[in-house]
């Protein structure tokens, strides 16, 4: 079970791009942005400050046909490479 | 002072006498010659060009109120006041140097004031729709501004494109000006008169019948240059990679509010217009076949 509500990190931006071609994260502090696909452009949306990992998956499971068997795994490797690069923060934490 | 004429959609007021001007209508913006000193402020500039790196020495400043103020080698100090829509230019006396300085940094702080994104790029216009060339520094950007400008197209700008993006994207036409390089400028023979000749390059300003307004025109696309050793081609280039290549060229400074303002403009950008590599050889032979080819990439769009 994954309780960690995720939220974005200060200073970070996303913007969403057309349609299927997922969307961009841009940290302000170190002017680098990061590219997400079409998932990962799911994933940060969810981030509301209130939903946790475990929420997050729920909803994937549900929003997409055959999810992969792996799906947490998947999704928590995710946000743990967002939270290395400085993108999110686990809430309550301080940036 | 006098309605001289448009640039990158301001109606231009000045005593100047200025080369690389438009016809048309825009909002008036004065631009007036100075004879004063300033003092250096005490803060740290918003940003600087090394000389090393860029053909001038510059640095510039926000003073409080929403002025700015800009120091280039050479010339002097020049105070722009994005929302009164005024330039203050210092007195020099090479009038085509100074001109062409007027339509980069202080031009670009009016356009970005109204809302418009600035990109380090050239735009020509195709059967009525623009697109942009664009290209690091050296990579025969401007010879194929001209060999277009050669072919009949219009050049909306050759260094600096003003992109409105709060409607469908289009291109506010700039200065009426290329600077050659001098052998592109012997092989080339632009519809234009030569203002002035400097650092290896001539400086040329358009023919006025060829010039037209600085209505927007639609922009179509965008169209990143590349070298090849043989093949003229065009192939669609992801826009999330496209970012990368338009950041590069876009202007910002280092605040969070401005960082942001260029990230979301550049998204817009590239989420709405398409972005493709052109890569042809850097020869003169074939300028021809690349504009060509360009001409036929919006054509076909249509």
């Amino acid at each position: 079970m994954n309780e960690v509500v995720y939220v974005p990190a200060p200073r970070v931006v996303f913007r969403s791009l057309k349609e299927g071609e997922g969307g961009v994260l841009l940290h302000v502090g170190t002017g680098q942005y990061h590219g997400v696909n079409q998932t990962g452009a799911y994933l940060w949306e969810r981030l509301d400050g209130t939903r946790t990992v475990e929420n997050i998956v729920a909803g994937v499971t549900k929003d997409f046909m055959d999810p992969p068997a792996d799906l947490d795994a998947l999704i928590e490797s995710f946000f743990a490479d967002l939270a290395e690069r400085g993108l999110v923060i686990p809430d309550g934490t301080d940036a | 002072m006098n309605s001289l004429g448009t640039c990158y959609g301001y109606d231009i007021h000045s005593t100047m006498d200025l080369s690389y001007l438009r016809g048309g209508k825009g909002q008036r913006l004065h631009v007036s010659v100075v004879d004063v000193d300033h003092p250096v402020p005490d803060e740290d500039p918003l940003l600087e060009w090394s000389p090393r790196d860029h053909p001038f020495g510059a640095a510039l400043w926000y003073l409080s109120g929403g002025l700015y103020q800009l120091w280039v080698d050479g010339m002097g100090w020049f105070r722009i006041d994005p929302q009164g829509l005024r330039i203050e230019v210092p007195v020099v006396t090479d009038l085509v140097r100074l001109e062409e300085r007027i339509w980069g940094i202080p031009a670009l702080l009016c356009f970005l004031e109204r809302g418009d994104l600035p990109l380090n790029a050239a735009a020509v216009e195709i059967d009525g729709r623009a697109i942009i060339l664009a290209a690091p520094g050296r990579a025969g950007k401007t010879t194929l501004v001209g060999a277009c400008a050669v072919a009949g197209l219009r050049v909306l700008s050759e260094d600096l494109t003003c992109i409105r993006l709060d409607g469908p994207p289009a291109v506010v036409p700039g200065p009426a000006m290329i600077r050659l390089r001098e052998d592109a400028a012997s092989h080339l023979k632009i519809p234009g008169r030569v203002v002035g000749q400097s650092n290896g390059r001539v400086h040329i300003g358009l023919d006025s019948a060829e010039r037209g307004t600085c209505e927007p025109v639609p922009l179509v696309g965008i169209f990143l240059l590349g070298k090849s050793a043989e093949e003229v081609t065009i192939e669609a280039h992801p826009p999330v990679d496209a970012l990368s290549d338009l950041w590069a060229l876009s202007f910002r400074v280092s605040t969070d509010a401005d960082q942001t303002r260029c990230f979301n403009g550049v998204v817009d950008l590239v989420s709405e217009v398409p972005v493709y590599d052109l890569y042809r050889p850097l020869t003169f032979e074939t300028l021809p076949q690349v504009v060509r080819a360009l001409e036929g990439s919006v054509l076909q769009g249509s």
